[in-house]
């Protein structure tokens, strides 16, 4: 594992950054659980003054974005649409891992759109700071770095002395990123400590409930690569070490699993075999929420099928069946396998 | 045709009616229905010529049509009687020439809201009633499940006019009703009570303990797995399924000029099934002689709390006796008697009368 991993691992072990301003060392420990009970006193009192100086409310700041050509709806539907882009090209990125040349092609396009989306993302939020929660979250992040910061020998620093947003600028740029943590979690020295820990059952020397922010991150991430090692189709070390491509094996093996939930649930929807078997299957719905769990049932092959139908009746007023393209569709297929079975039986 | 793929469709409600009557009346919409399948069938038959590897023509025969309706007994109108228009009580022949109208509203899949108004009908013409089953047992809701056949199937949209107002079928159908679903009036269409939420069973589901022993009429041997006590019919006759079923085998005739069947015919005799489901208290106290006949005609009726009367005559005779369970593995030992007629099964039962209170009736 590089250098610089290691040292994120131990900032994340001793459980703070040290930051050097000219000749002053620093260290912005990870808040205790006093301090961040506390912050949320300092959040409410941040809000409520912000609120009587009738700062906006983050709910209304959509209208903002709007008139200022900040945000559309559409923006929405993009991040959606990204996020759906996103989620095939890291399964593309699975099923190519052989093909190192396509993965880094595939990696290069799934940069690009989480640069788009964040862009998108960083516009929508662009205006946080002038709404209370904003301001009051500001504050809050104020007062515990204020808090949590000390020299060298552990006395409480002079902020008369130096200047807390220099230090809140420098953490900013230390941020760890889930790359960096996936990083750490799957490689020594870490794995090891982790193993070890996790027979002894001691780890980082304190209960759960202690661990910081960042350490609880850690252990999250090095939790999920056991649930990878230890699964009876467990993907090559290759995949493990790329995020993208196991990104890609976790996001298979959710489709597979809903997938097979959806089944069962359809299992269990009629014990009537005649009904079960049959083509189309309709179930009483009370409501137009139980209808779309029922919708939710179908394949993406299903909901295509009945939106195109949906599409065609609407357009048609009223259809015969059998003009259905789906119909057609098979009609044809049938027309074809049959004919087959008449030249290969002659 | 065997397509692998299934749909499913959130669905409104389902309706049987006169073949080609327009518009649904309340009265025509069957209640506690629990779900509905539907299939198709297309033969095609393919000419080849000499000389020629394609196909010289891929022919179209007639599609069957297939629609499979279960509901819960609950002392509204059975499926078999509305599909029969009343002719299930008189008997099996004029069961089986019945014809009826079947339509499924669905709803729309994408909005978050309900209207009342389904998106699409599916309508099922002049569909003949192919096989019935009930079923009544110990760990379940009473249920009455019917198959109907028939040859045409459309589709309509309910947010136009055509599919509301006009006869886009005349031509198309032989007894083509002059509207769809819906008289008119989308803001009393017939499956506004069902988003009201005031539907409820007319006389409670029928469940196990709604089944009428007393005025049933069982076969002797059924009643002789008998318990002792007093309190209920036969000393508590440990039945615990009974499940009555028919299939009317429905096969199409043809004629020369005609692209449709003109008619289908139930292939008599009909053979008319009942089985119950007993744990053993002594065997299956069935004998059997190689000297002399052994079975005896019986008289089966089967009632039960809603009102429903399954009436299948007096000549049922024992056609097998199935013995299994009691093994080490602790279950219980149960003997299923399985009974056959011919011909006869009239079904009593069900009304749509006095309806649950709904929006319609309010407004």
């Amino acid at each position: 594992m590089d250098i610089s991993y290691e040292k994120i691992l131990y900032r994340i072990i001793k459980g703070r950054l040290r930051i050097k301003l000219g000749d002053l060392i620093l260290y912005v420990r990870e808040p205790t659980e006093d301090v961040l009970e506390e912050s949320y006193e300092v959040y409410d009192d941040a809000y409520h003054k912000a609120y009587f100086n009738n700062l906006f409310c983050k709910k209304d700041l959509k209208e903002i974005l709007f008139y200022r050509e900040l945000w559309t709806p559409e923006d929405d539907k993009q991040i959606e649409k990204l996020d759906k882009q996103i989620e095939d090209l890291k399964v593309e990125a699975y099923k190519s891992h052989f093909d190192r040349r396509k993965v880094q092609s595939i990696k290069r396009h799934l940069r690009n759109f989480e640069t788009e989306q964040s862009e998108i993302r960083a516009r929508i939020k662009s205006l946080d700071h002038i709404s209370c929660e904003g301001t009051a979250e500001f504050a809050r992040s104020v007062w515990i770095v204020g808090a949590c910061t000390s020299y060298q020998d552990g006395s409480k620093c002079d902020w008369t002395k130096c200047n807390i947003a220099d230090v809140m600028s420098i953490m900013g740029g230390k941020n760890i990123y889930p790359s960096d943590f996936r990083m750490i979690a799957r490689n020594d020295p870490w794995r090891a400590m982790w193993m070890i820990g996790k027979t002894t059952g001691s780890l980082l020397g304190k209960c759960a409930a202690q661990f910081t922010v960042n350490q609880t991150q850690l252990c999250t991430y090095s939790s999920m690569y056991d649930n990878v090692y230890e699964s009876h189709e467990r993907p090559n070390d290759k995949i493990i070490e790329d995020d993208d491509c196991l990104d890609g094996w976790f996001i298979v093996q959710r489709r597979k699993y809903e997938k097979d939930r959806k089944q069962q649930e359809v299992d269990a929807l009629t014990s009537n075999p005649k009904i079960a078997n049959s083509q189309e299957v309709f179930v009483m719905a009370s409501s137009q929420e139980s209808a779309n769990e029922i919708y939710d049932l179908n394949d993406v092959v299903g909901r295509s099928t009945i939106h195109n139908r949906n599409a065609q009746i609407e357009e048609a007023g009223n259809l015969d069946f059998r003009k259905l393209h789906d119909i057609q569709t098979d009609m044809a297929v049938q027309g074809q396998q049959e004919g087959l079975n008449k030249i290969r039986g002659r | 045709m065997a397509r692998n793929q299934r749909i499913f469709y959130a669905c409104q409600a389902v309706a049987i009616q006169e073949r080609g009557k327009a518009g649904v009346d309340r009265t025509s919409i069957v209640q506690g229905v629990q779900s509905v399948g539907m299939s198709s069938t297309f033969t095609l038959d393919q000419v080849f010529e000499l000389g020629q590897i394609e196909i010289y023509e891929n022919i179209e025969q007639i599609a069957d049509v297939e629609v499979t309706i279960e509901k819960v007994i609950d002392g509204y109108k059975l499926i078999y009687d509305m599909a029969t228009a009343g002719a299930c009580k008189t008997d099996l022949v004029a069961a089986s020439k019945s014809r009826s109208d079947v339509l499924v509203a669905i709803y729309d899949d994408g909005v978050s809201h309900a209207t009342g108004v389904p998106r699409n009908v599916c309508y099922n013409s002049g569909m003949y009633v192919s096989s019935v089953a009930y079923s009544y047992s110990v760990d379940g809701n009473a249920t009455e499940s019917v198959t109907m056949v028939g040859n045409d199937r459309f589709w309509f949209n309910m947010g136009q006019p055509n599919g509301t107002q006009k006869s886009p079928l005349a031509g198309v159908i032989n007894v083509a009703p002059t509207g769809i679903w819906s008289s008119g009036n989308l803001n009393r269409n017939p499956t506004y009570a069902f988003n009201s939420g005031l539907d409820a069973p007319k006389s409670g589901v029928v469940r196990k303990v709604n089944v009428n022993l007393g005025d049933s009429k069982l076969p002797y041997v059924v009643k002789s797995q008998r318990g002792d006590d007093t309190a209920f019919a036969y000393g508590g006759a440990h039945i615990q399924s009974i499940s009555v079923s028919t299939d009317f085998g429905q096969e199409n005739i043809e004629e020369l000029g005609r692209f449709g069947p003109y008619h289908r015919y139930a292939t008599f005799p009909i053979e008319v099934t009942c089985e119950f489901e007993v744990i053993a208290t002594s065997g299956d106290l069935v004998n059997v002689s190689g000297n002399a006949p052994n079975l005896s005609n019986e008289e089966i009726e089967i009632h039960d709390e809603a009102g429903t009367v399954l009436n299948l005559g007096t000549k049922n005779k024992l056609s097998s006796v199935s013995y299994s369970g009691g093994d080490t593995g602790g279950g219980n030992a149960t003997i299923t008697y399985s009974y056959s007629n011919f011909n006869v099964l009239k079904v009593n039962g069900g009304s749509n009368k006095n309806f649950a209170p709904s929006v319609d009736d309010t407004v």
